[in-house]
């Protein structure tokens, strides 16, 4: 049947308009927490709604697939194959989903005002392929059920399917929705398998119900298959996230870092580089402070995922464009502290804490005045501010003897000024 | 090209036999499959039309097989089937159902629009071609059921029971349709409904329990009535002639 007619005739033209102002709304809201000028949160953003999408687009495919069984179609001897009456009469939806996202990426695009690279896709296309396989397995149920059954029945269970398991408690299943429950970030990019994993559930899914839509042509052989296909599919799909954590895993972004070279040199991803000039008036002066305080000037300061390694000499640090110059100070005050292991993942009780010499830095690095007046009076602050009464070479060595025990999980030392 | 059939057996389930062991081949021309309720008239012709397949044996018309994947395109494309419940698909118009039918037949869409209209003229429809198909009346939706058999073209066209529910005055136009075809397509036609059976048809097939009780030409079948029947009553008392006594369950 001719698009127009499909489209006219079907349930989509009822379900439009709801679905794009929701869809809308909905990326707008995620956009609000997404990193600004970020292309890879485009992506992410535009395929936020997919639990909206594809619910009400297996929604609709399961109502059309209730028309054909109704109007007999299958059992009509038609001559043309059921892919092409499939792909005919599920034009309509697949136009609503591809529309759904169309206004997903212009709202989030025009929300982060960027546009994603070819490779930020990956988080739209697994989206895409999503919504598809669910639109495809409303079909088949449709073409089962009664429309009055099917359609509420998708509605409702692909709704469910795609939200509730992003809080259980059973971490793989969180992974296996097609909800993408893990942003990436500016140095982080979420690994390819976190989309690929429901992608290959859905399909799976999608060819087990296969054999539902058909006429004649069922057979004890091709159920047999789709069966097949669907086991099959599930485990490979829960094989992949079987031994992953609440979040999906993230690697460094490749190819993210720009440093700008001076003293000292300053490394951030390209979508920080308008922050170069303000950090760096910001560093000269905070590293001056902790030279005089006793520490190695840095030759580069460095925004790099936590996974990747760092050369002596670079501090890693993690400023953001909304921190105002007060918190850049202090941002850029504690990448003199080394990297540490997370004592606490390995170790519920562990007492240590760099709360003390994170307040010693920033008691350092202070913008003029009297010592501690830029900080909250708090139990931290009184405890720190008598270090500042110790010569150079013994705070030093207190600091040195916290970083040591952080590295090894064990208990850090008080501050020395106190137990004097 | 007749339809034949094969050694042909078929069963809703797997213990109950409607067709056993069916060899039978459907003469040319238009033929009127009579037969009570139950005796398989219905799933002989759907079987014909390949929306059933046999459980065993097969189904031809010529060299293609409707057990063949690869034949059951082409076979379909060549036979048309209208079947006992006429089914919609809801939300489109008249015409849209007729077309629609044609481009499940294999019909591009322009083409499929084209003789939708030309179908629709056929069983006079052409003033009902944008309604609903819920606005029709029974006897409309069965010419519907036969426009979108006819859109296509077939060449045999299997009809199940089509003038059920009709008026005199629709049967009349239906009656005409169906002699406007004949010589250009193989027709096969069940009914209970025996008049005109002279004028309209060639050929006699009465099946009883599943199997072909009597196949004959017209005037073999009239035969069968007793010379003693009123003018107006032949063919009803030759129907009872050729199946006085016969079981009317399949053993």
């Amino acid at each position: 049947m001719p698009f127009v007619t499909a489209l006219r005739s079907s349930s989509v033209v009822w379900g439009a308009f709801p679905l794009f102002a929701l869809t809308a709304f909905l990326v707008v809201e995620w956009s609000r927490f997404a990193e600004p000028g970020f292309g890879t949160a485009v992506a992410e953003a535009t395929a936020f709604p997919v639990f909206v999408v594809a619910a009400v687009c297996s929604a609709c495919a399961a109502w059309e697939g209730g028309r054909l069984r109704r109007g007999g179609v299958w059992f009509s001897a038609p001559v043309r194959g059921r892919l092409r009456i499939l792909v005919n009469t599920l034009s309509p939806v697949l136009a609503l989903g591809s529309t759904s996202f169309a206004i997903a990426f212009v709202f989030a695009s025009s929300t982060l005002g960027a546009f994603p690279a070819a490779r930020d896709l990956l988080p739209l296309a697994s989206a895409a392929v999503v919504t598809v396989s669910y639109a495809l397995l409303g079909f088949c149920v449709g073409c089962a059920t009664p429309r009055l059954i099917g359609a509420p029945l998708m509605l409702i269970g692909v709704y469910v399917w795609m939200t509730v398991p992003a809080s259980s408690d059973i971490m793989w299943i969180r992974h296996l929705s097609g909800m993408q429950i893990t942003s990436s970030s500016v140095v982080d990019s979420v690994e390819v398998t976190a989309f690929t994993a429901p992608v290959v559930l859905s399909v799976s899914l999608a060819l087990a119900f296969f054999p539902l839509m058909s006429g004649a042509e069922r057979s004890l052989r091709e159920a047999g298959t789709a069966v097949c296909c669907g086991v099959i599919g599930s485990l490979v799909a829960w094989s992949l996230v079987a031994d992953w954590g609440p979040g999906a895993p993230t690697t460094p972004r490749a190819g993210a870092t720009v440093c700008a070279e001076s003293n000292p040199t300053i490394c951030l991803p390209g979508e920080y580089s308008g922050e170069v000039p303000r950090l760096h008036r910001i560093a000269g002066d905070v590293l001056a402070d902790l030279e005089a305080a006793g520490f190695d000037r840095p030759h580069t300061l460095a925004l790099v995922s936590a996974e990747s390694p760092v050369s002596p000499g670079t501090w890693r640090f993690a400023p953001h464009p909304e921190h105002d110059d007060e918190f850049l100070r202090a941002t850029i005050a504690w990448s003199a502290i080394p990297d540490s292991p997370d004592c606490f993942a390995h170790d519920d009780g562990y007492v240590g804490s760099d709360e003390d010499i994170r307040v010693w830095l920033l008691l350092l690095t202070e913008d003029g005045g009297t010592p501690g007046a830029t900080l909250p009076e708090d139990a931290s602050t009184r405890r720190v501010l008598p270090v500042l009464e110790l010569s150079r070479e013994e705070q030093m060595e207190w600091f040195d003897a916290t970083v040591g025990a952080l590295g090894d999980c064990a208990p850090t030392p008080e501050p020395p000024g106190r137990s004097a | 090209m007749p339809i034949q059939y094969v050694n042909c057996s078929f069963g809703y389930s797997r213990r109950g036999a409607v067709l056993s062991s069916l060899d039978f081949t459907f003469p040319s021309g238009n033929t009127v499959l009579l037969g009570p309720n139950g005796a398989g008239k219905s799933t002989l012709l759907k079987i014909g039309s390949s929306a059933l397949l046999p459980r065993k044996g097969s189904v031809r018309l010529g060299e293609l097989d409707t057990r063949s994947r690869r034949d059951r395109g082409p076979y379909r494309r060549r036979v048309a089937w209208m079947p006992q419940n006429i089914d919609c698909v809801p939300g489109l118009r008249v015409v849209e159902q007729v077309a629609y039918a044609g481009w499940l037949k294999g019909l591009g869409k322009d083409a499929a629009a084209e003789k939708a209209s030309w179908a629709l003229a056929q069983v006079d429809l052409t003033h009902q071609a944008d309604s609903r198909v819920s606005e029709l009346s029974g006897g409309q939706l069965r010419r519907v059921g036969v426009a979108r058999a006819l859109v296509h073209d077939a060449e045999v066209l299997l009809l199940d029971e089509p003038t059920a529910g009709m008026d005199p005055r629709q049967r009349r136009v239906f009656h005409k349709v169906l002699g406007g075809l004949r010589g250009r397509i193989d027709i096969v036609l069940s009914t209970h409904d025996v008049a005109d059976l002279e004028t309209t048809y060639d050929s006699v097939v009465v099946m009883l329990g599943g199997r072909i009780h009597f196949r004959g030409d017209v005037s073999e079948f009239l035969e069968k009535a007793p010379p003693e029947t009123p003018a107006g009553r032949v063919a009803e008392a030759a129907y009872h002639g050729v199946t006085e006594g016969a079981s009317p369950c399949l053993s």
